[in-house]
């Protein structure tokens, strides 16, 4: 080969280096881009669903929160309408008491007998607060006669005693049993019993029974 | 003799020359690979300031915002209706209470 071709050789190999050269270069640069984009657009697609599920709890938790703090409200206010109301008839009935009127003394009459039908034996002690003795006195005889109909030879000790509002407590006379029929009692075995009734009053609610 | 000479040393500095092509060929394509790298992280931190994601935020948080809002109306009057049908009620219950407590079974 004479130099003037081996010089053409020379150039022409250097052109084809440096062309490979810039060409890679140029070839991997677009790779990187591209990675880059599809990169961004996959970190663009999971920004958004993660964003989204954070925004999208954000608004559950903050909305339960709301709603359970109404929840609370509700019930809180139930339970005060329910404290109202037997406040209100627990102050009626202590009203009622204090009249004195023939209808509570029939109704001393029947929470003896009551007290009576419940226990065993013959001899029982009545205990009442003054005021109710006297009107429990005035009909003694016929609340022993109402008894002889469901026991014989009834015997009634009356005595005084703190009942708070007003009825009575029938005990045996050794004391081992005894039926708690005092107004207070009752008004609390009302509430334990009916306040799903009275519940569904106050809020006009339907039963199911 | 010294024609060969020439010729020869003529062909080294001919190479030499193409070195020095192929040297700045490399330093071009590190130019080149650099500006893509720097290009891709400029994409990535695009996506990562994007001012789509702050729209996205606000406007949800306006949506839960208004969400509340609207519950909260509706827990109004939900209480105001539970009061007023309580009180209207009120009577009827605690008859109902009075009548219990006062009802002794013959």
């Amino acid at each position: 080969m004479n130099p003037e071709n081996l010089q053409i050789e020379i150039d022409k190999k250097g052109e084809e280096q440096v062309s490979k050269i810039i060409g890679d270069a140029k070839e991997e640069a677009r790779g990187i881009i591209e990675e880059a984009n599809s990169r961004a657009s996959a970190l663009k697609v999971e920004r958004t669903k993660s964003l989204t599920n954070e925004l999208n709890a954000k608004e559950v938790s903050e909305l339960s929160a709301l709603r359970m703090k109404e929840k609370a409200e509700i019930l809180r206010l139930r339970h005060e309408w329910m404290n109202r109301s037997f406040e209100e008839a627990e102050k009626r009935i202590a009203l009622i008491a204090e009249k004195g009127a023939r209808e509570y003394q029939q109704l001393l009459a029947a929470l003896i007998l009551e007290g009576v039908s419940k226990l065993k034996g013959n001899k029982f002690v009545v205990g009442a607060n003054s005021r109710d003795l006297k009107l429990i006195k005035d009909q003694l005889t016929a609340i022993t006669e109402n008894a002889s109909q469901f026991k014989n030879e009834i015997h009634l000790d009356l005595q005084p005693s703190e009942v708070g509002r007003g009825g009575v407590v029938v005990s045996t006379v050794d004391g081992r049993q005894y039926y708690n029929n005092t107004l207070d009692a009752r008004l609390a075995a009302t509430r334990q019993n009916f306040a799903g009734e009275v519940n569904r009053i106050l809020f006009g609610e339907t039963t199911n029974e | 003799m010294s024609a060969e000479i020439k010729e020869l040393q003529e062909l080294l500095d001919r190479e030499k020359l193409i070195e020095d092509q192929v040297k700045k060929a490399k330093e071009t394509a590190r130019g080149i690979l650099e500006a893509a790298h720097k290009e891709a992280d400029s994409i990535i931190s695009a996506i990562e300031m994007d001012p789509e994601w702050e729209k996205l935020e606000g406007a949800k948080t306006d949506d839960i915002l208004r969400k509340k809002h609207e519950l909260e109306e509706q827990y109004t009057r939900n209480i105001a209706a539970l009061g007023k049908t309580a009180l209207e009620n009120l009577d009827t219950a605690i008859n109902r209470i009075i009548d219990e407590t006062l009802r002794v079974k013959k």
